[in-house]
């Protein structure tokens, strides 16, 4: 906010908002709800495959990570009931749980307009105590509309730093699934495959994959010919 | 108003300076606060993106409420860190730091490079008792706040919480205690 050189970080946020005082508040679009729905997408519940790029260990289920809530367990996280739908351990991420609960209702304090409604259906990934020191958790809501019943998340997990350490993809898988798979574009292009994890009763089916950061590629679930069951959904840009 | 310690006269009050309207004082306001905030916000997340990202925001949500700021209600630099406070309570429950404050002032992100990583982590060392105050639960925090920071009687504060004068006492008690726990180094 002066006119000393932008250096660092705390020099760049003062120009910033030196900028927009001067300028004041401005109204920016908000995705309205149905967009934020379609996109944002986003389901439910577990499995887990796990690690696939640095030799960590394959995902367990039904309690089988140490130390983490059996798979069917109802908690409660910011006033909210959380049902664990898989858990799963990998070296770089440690102990995770994958978790199903609804949305609330998201708007803006001043307009009051809504960009999310409350009661769809989540899915998140959370740590309480991953090797980095640092708990991690979050998710998304909403729905595929055009992969039906199978749905990407993704979550940036922090290392050491500050820095992204991996990117935990994971989401729903339909019942006829008998593996899914995630191709990376990396340099040889590199395919990782896994069998869908079988969550509580009524709860669905899972995966989770953890990926480095920064590369782009495709998840998409096989049935049980080995076909590919879906148009299949990218992953997010790094 | 202040003195200020280079000799050249008093300086404005925080509160003064978000009682004007003019960018330098918010300017001045954010100078004043930013590294301890940033330390403080990387000290709880571990996270120097994250800490990064909360920073922003909360400067951004303090800009654009500044007119709303009321001085009788909270010192200026416990509202800052209650808007703090209440960001970094989303980003534990969403997962990732809210950026609507900051898209409503239209402000960019602000990257971190290296240095400032090493920044953040230097700054989370310098935390101060202000910051530690964050730390508590938010029963015992409010007490302390409202009792220490504030001023205001056991009896007003346990009127305006609905709990007995006994509780609130309770409260500020256990709260001071929990500080000096984390002054000493324990959580």
């Amino acid at each position: 906010m002066s006119e000393r050189a932008a250096g660092d970080f705390f020099d760049r946020l003062e120009l910033e908002l030196r900028a927009a005082a001067d300028r004041g508040p401005r109204r920016v679009p908000r995705p309205r709800p149905a967009f934020a729905v379609a996109v944002a997408a986003v389901a439910v519940a577990v499995v887990v495959a796990l690690a696939v790029l640095g030799g960590e260990r394959e995902p367990r289920v039904a309690g089988g990570a140490p130390g983490v809530p059996p798979v069917g367990t109802v908690i409660e996280r910011g006033g909210e009931k959380h049902t664990v739908v898989a858990t799963g351990t990998s070296g770089r991420v440690g102990r995770w749980q994958l978790e199903t609960y609804r949305s609330t209702r998201l708007a803006d304090p001043d307009t009051g307009e809504e960009y999310q409604p409350a009661g769809l259906r989540c899915l998140g990934v959370f740590s309480s105590d991953p090797p980095s020191g640092r708990p991690f958790g979050g998710g998304q809501c909403g729905e595929f509309p055009r992969t039906p019943g199978f749905s990407r998340v993704q979550h940036s997990v922090y290392g050491h730093g500050g820095h992204v350490a991996s990117v935990l993809v994971f989401g729903r898988v339909p019942d006829d699934a008998s593996k899914v798979k995630v191709v990376l574009r990396t340099k040889g292009g590199l395919w990782k495959g896994m069998k869908p994890l079988t969550g509580p009763p009524g709860q669905g089916d899972f995966y989770l994959f953890e990926i480095p950061p920064g590369v782009e590629g495709r998840v998409n679930w096989l049935d049980r010919d080995g076909n590919e069951g879906s148009r299949g959904i990218e992953l997010l840009p790094p | 108003m202040e003195l200020s310690g280079n000799g050249h006269g008093p300086r404005p009050a925080d509160a003064e300076l978000l009682r004007r309207r003019d960018t330098d004082s918010f300017a001045e306001f954010y100078r004043r606060h930013a590294r301890p905030l940033a330390g403080w916000l990387m000290r709880v997340t571990g996270d120097a993106e994250a800490a990064a990202d909360l920073t922003a925001e909360t400067f951004a949500a303090a800009l654009v409420a500044r007119r709303r700021y009321r001085p009788d209600r909270a010192a200026p630099r416990t509202w800052l860190y209650g808007i703090a406070a209440h960001k970094l309570s989303d980003w534990r429950r969403r997962g990732y730091a809210e950026d609507g404050a900051r898209r409503r002032a239209g402000m960019e992100r602000v990257p971190l490079s290296e240095d400032d990583v090493h920044e953040f982590e230097r700054l989370a060392g310098e935390v101060t008792v202000m910051e530690l105050l964050e730390e508590l639960p938010g029963d015992q925090r409010d007490a302390v706040r409202a009792r220490l920071l504030d001023g205001r009687e056991y009896a007003e504060i346990a009127g305006a919480e609905g709990v007995s004068e006994a509780a609130v006492r309770q409260r500020v008690s256990r709260g001071l205690a929990g500080l000096r726990r984390r002054i000493g180094g324990e959580r």
